[in-house]
């Protein structure tokens, strides 16, 4: 095993792969791209730096061809794996360094598996209001579904498949819709010129929409979609729904009365969350909050918890984790928000953590004992 | 006494009824109150210029240093109110000699005599330049030389008020933060007007004294004198029924003309922000004596607390110390007992014994002293020179680190919360670092970087004392003395660490360049290399409990929050330094550049980010700090290229010789 291992580290192959050059290069990219992500994220917002800094290459000022984060890593990751299955020497006298290269590459693994599977979402209630789902913060669906407030019926499609051209099947009701145009943010304007004759249906008079660019907060964007709904045995419709509408859009399908609108992204909870009282406190005679405070009811089938959801303390159930995230008023009184967040990775970073911060340790007390060691020689 | 007080009611009723109807009438009342006041206490200025009797004051306040004032969210003593009210206006924490308090104490009970006080900074020449004043050289300004010009600030003010804040340039600011200065000012000197004579309340007729029952002889009687004979007025001003000012006699006349003026005088000072009147039941506001004093239902429960206060003054007045004393003490007392919040006053005479020592003060300068021991010594290697400023150093750091453990016991938690508490940290701990590295090399290089770091980021967080009380209450996030211990106080180490590591780097790439005989450069790469370490394992950890923190309360552990990209960059570079050296890429010499560009990075991260104005972390920046910033950027930059040119240029002596 221990001839393998060397054989396989002596190899040419294997030296080139982790040569020290890539290593340095590589963590020194990724000085530059966070350094230069975050010059950028504080003019473009945090949503467009991500996308530009933190995917598998990049342009720097227009021109110059550079590898993104992500590839960065995944260079790194393997460099990592290789040096830990063949070079590194199996000695005591590096145990700290093996726990802390371990750590990082779980590390590593954990950054990968929140960035593909974690979802966060919110949910904002007034003081005695009832939720059954949590909404997404920058994406949106189009939603139809049959009876007004029933969420079981839903047909959804993501943002993502709202692309110009595609044709989505609204089974079970019988018609088809073909997006025309999708625009990620979007103004909307009345068509006052036509006097209301307007060439799209819509529930709230929009008859032109207008592209903008993307907003610094990714939700603060609000798209727009115009489609062709086709019914055999009916002329075609053309549909206009905006993501700021209140009011759904009535179609009649199939005989029967549909509503669609386009929304942030639903995510229903198997259980329901009652706000029952949200409590504001602020440091005497100032502005400055002390506390935010949501006094919430758990209810889940029949059974009914009181928690209480502040700063610092979130509320933690089935997977979903609750936090006190903002806060608002108006003359309805006050509304809670609470940030949800669902990450099968959760627990991983403590952990890696916990073993880089104690394998730098033990590695430090290592190296220090050697050096008085050393220096106590006479 | 229940009666009195109901009379008093039916007086306060009655002047309200008085007062609105000469403020419709217009005639012969004043039309709002703000310029009501300009009436009755001087023709033409906001500021009396006489009292009656010259005041004489009262040199030992005693027992006024310790009055509970609840400002900026937290109850603290009026020693630390008056420090950080005189620093914000003057930039100084006294005035001329005289302690703050003395001059708080001044504005209160002699206000006449503060007119000329240059107690007012303002920085920006346009704005005095636009207030018409002849520049000083100081800067400083009396509010008699301000006053000419209020009318013109206040246009400027009112102009830059309705400018978002970000957009207000420096101008702008100046003159808003001047302007609230002057108004604070003129609210301070009306919060005591109910206990200060006033000549507009001089009485002409001994038949309206007798009426009032009052004394013969005497001066004018303040408000609140006038204020006990409440029934008295009262019933006069209940028998004037319908009749018109001819037909009522000049008694009667005489007492509608002091209630009026008295209506006017207790709708004046309302904005004091001298709350140290406890407000009735739960409610955690507390109130100024001028408000305390307009509001009958307030003023029956602080009545013996106004009182106190009223004799306060007249034995300030009259220099009467022990009066003055025995009063503030009785005023304590029965604010003890009133005070809703549980008066905490066990850590008030720490307070302000920190206030009155101002320990940061006293460490920058033992630093300075060390300092220059420290660069004696390397001109002229004597062994007393080193020891001196050993000692010195001791006890600086003893101070310093004396100053931190009082701000914990005074508020309770942890030492760093607030980007000027960063300051005085990081330097306690870069320095004690240093201090035990000197122990073990004894080069004195350790300690010239201790001195060195002790000056420069005492001097820093001393700029950020100017801004007003450091003692700040926490907003909702960061109130957990868990996460506040325990991530700030390990980021902040990293810190520390990083800058001590770079402070060594450059005594040991200026070694490279002016080698010297006697001190070997191997102890100062086993320190660059020993902190960097060091920085990097506490970074680590403070990223990490940073990104848990943010998992705990805002369900994510990493957001590419500006801030936390500055602590991962600085992470990231002790990374690569250190696995640069092992693997032999860079020798000492790279690292000690290294270790340089690794206190740049942190200067960034530490300051930089709060540049950006993005993210959760973006706190307390001033404009100034930005070129300062920059300049210690650009600073480094420029040392790092004459050590190259150094470098070559030995190699090139050494290859010829």
């Amino acid at each position: 095993m221990n001839s393998f291992r060397r054989n396989i580290a002596r190899h040419s192959v294997t030296k080139a792969l982790l040569h020290p050059l890539i290593t340095l290069v590589g963590l020194l990219s990724l000085l530059l791209l966070i350094f230069f992500g975050t010059l950028y994220q504080a003019d473009h917002g945090l949503y467009e730096a991500q996308h530009r800094f933190f995917g598998y290459g990049l342009l720097l000022g227009g021109y110059f061809p550079m590898p993104g984060s992500s590839t960065v890593l995944w260079v790194l990751c393997i460099q990592l794996t290789i040096t830990m299955v063949f070079v590194m020497p199996l000695v005591w006298k590096k145990l700290g360094l093996w726990i802390v290269h371990c750590g990082l590459l779980l590390l590593l693994i954990g950054g990968f598996i929140t960035q593909t599977m974690a979802v966060e979402s919110q949910l904002t209630l007034a003081e005695g209001e009832t939720g059954h789902f949590t909404t997404a913060y920058s994406d949106w669906e189009a939603a139809f579904w049959k009876t007004r407030g029933d969420t079981n019926e839903v047909l959804a499609y993501v943002d993502r498949d709202l692309r110009a051209g595609k044709t989505l099947d609204l089974a079970p009701y019988p018609a088809q819709l073909k997006v025309e145009r999708y625009y990620g943010n979007a103004e909307a304007f009345t068509d006052q010129i036509t006097g209301g004759a307007a060439p799209f249906l819509n529930a709230s008079g929009v008859a032109i929409l207008e592209a903008r660019k993307p907003e610094k907060e990714a939700g603060a964007n609000a798209p727009g979609l115009i489609a062709t709904l086709s019914e055999k045995g009916r002329p075609d419709r053309k549909i206009l729904l905006f993501g700021l509408e209140e009011k759904p859009l009535v179609l009649k399908i199939g005989g029967q009365a549909v509503f669609c609108q386009l929304r942030r992204k639903h995510y229903p909870l198997s259980f329901a969350i009652k706000l029952t009282d949200f409590i504001r406190d602020l440091h005497p005679g100032t502005e400055i909050a002390k506390s935010y405070e949501s006094y919430v009811d758990l209810q889940d089938g029949l059974s009914s918890r009181s928690v209480r959801i502040w700063m610092n303390n979130p509320l933690r159930y089935l997977g979903y984790t609750f936090f006190q995230a903002s806060f608002s008023e108006d003359k309805d009184g006050e509304q809670s928000t609470l940030a949800v967040v669902t990450n099968p990775g959760r627990v991983l970073p403590y952990v890696s953590s916990l073993m880089v911060f104690g394998g730098m340790l033990i590695h430090f007390v290592i190296r220090f004992l050697g050096y008085v060691k050393r220096t106590a020689r006479p | 006494m229940k009666i009195r007080l109901i009379c008093c009611r039916v007086f306060f009723v009655a002047m309200f009824c008085l007062g609105a109807t000469w403020s419709l009438s217009g005639a012969e009342g004043p039309v709002a109150p703000t310029t009501a006041a300009t009436q009755d206490m001087d023709s033409v200025s906001l500021l009396p210029r006489n009292l009656g009797k010259p005041a004489v004051g009262v040199k030992d306040l005693g027992a006024f240093s310790s009055f509970a004032i609840l400002h900026d969210g937290r109850i603290k003593p009026l020693e630390t109110f008056s420090r950080h009210l005189l620093l914000q206006w003057s930039g100084q924490r006294s005035y001329q000699g005289n302690p703050a308090l003395a001059v708080l104490a001044d504005i209160l009970f002699a206000p006449e005599k503060t007119g000329d006080y240059k107690i007012f900074r303002i920085d920006n020449p346009e704005v005095a330049e636009a207030m018409h004043i002849v520049s000083e050289t100081h800067r400083r300004y009396s509010y008699r030389q301000l006053e000419p010009g209020l009318h013109k600030l206040q246009i400027l003010a009112a102009r830059a008020d309705s400018i978002e804040e970000a957009k207000r340039n420096l101008v702008e600011k100046e003159a808003l933060r001047t302007m609230a200065n002057v108004v604070a000012y003129l609210n301070l000197t009306r919060t005591m007007q109910y206990a200060l004579p006033s000549p507009a309340l001089a009485i002409r007729y001994p038949e309206t004294r007798a009426a009032l029952n009052l004394s013969m002889t005497g001066d004018a009687p303040t408000f609140w004198e006038l204020m006990d004979k409440a029934p008295m007025l009262a019933h006069v001003l209940e028998g004037l029924g319908t009749r018109t000012e001819e037909q009522r006699t000049p008694v009667e006349n005489e007492v509608v003309r002091l209630s009026r003026i008295m209506y006017l005088q207790s709708q004046t000072g309302q904005g004091s922000i001298l709350h140290v009147l406890p407000d009735t039941g739960k409610s955690t506001l507390w109130g100024s004596p001028s408000e305390v004093i307009s509001d009958p239902a307030r003023l029956q429960y602080l009545r013996k607390e106004i009182a106190a206060l009223a004799m306060m003054a007249s034995a300030y007045r009259t220099g009467d110390a022990q009066e003055f004393n025995n009063r503030a003490k009785a005023f304590n007392e029965g604010i003890g007992q009133l005070a809703s919040v549980q008066l905490e006053k066990t850590r008030f005479p720490l307070e302000v014994l920190y206030e009155r020592m101002d320990p940061l003060f006293l460490a920058n300068v033992a630093y300075w002293i060390a300092l220059i021991l420290c660069f004696l010594y390397f001109l002229s290697p004597r062994r007393w020179l080193y020891s001196t400023g050993w000692i010195v150093m001791v006890i600086a750091i003893a101070i310093h680190a004396s100053s931190i453990v009082c701000r914990i016991l005074i508020m309770r938690r942890p030492p760093v919360t607030s980007l000027f508490e960063t300051f005085p940290f990081v330097a306690a701990v870069a320095i004690i670092s240093a201090l035990f590295l000197e122990r073990r090399s004894r080069q004195g290089i350790a300690l010239l970087c201790a001195a060195l770091l002790g000056v420069v980021l005492l001097s820093i967080a001393g700029r950020y004392a100017a801004d007003g009380d450091t003692l700040q209450m926490l907003v909702a996030v960061l109130n957990s003395n868990f996460w506040l211990s325990t991530h700030v106080v390990c980021v902040t180490i990293g810190y520390a660490a990083c800058i001590l590591s770079g402070a060594i780097g450059h005594m040991r790439l200026i070694r490279t360049v002016f080698p010297s005989a006697t001190s070997p450069v191997k102890e100062i790469d086993r320190m660059v290399y020993g902190t960097l370490c060091f920085g990097l394992l506490f970074s680590f950890i403070g990223t990490v409990l940073g990104g848990i923190w943010a998992d705990q309360s805002w369900g994510r552990f990493w957001g590419w929050d500006p801030k936390e990209n500055g602590a991962l960059l600085i992470v990231l570079w002790c990374a690569i330094m250190l696995h640069a050296r092992q693997w032999g890429v860079v020798r000492e010499v790279g690292t000690a550049v290294g270790s340089v560009i690794g206190a740049i990075l942190v200067s960034l991260a530490w300051l930089g980010v709060n540049l950006l104005n993005v993210g959760l972390h973006s706190y307390g920046f001033t404009t100034g700090a930005a070129v300062k910033l920059f300049s210690y950027v650009g600073g480094e930059i420029l040392f790092l290229i004459l050590i190259g040119i150094g470098i070559t240029w030995r190699k090139r002596r050494t290859a010829k010789a």
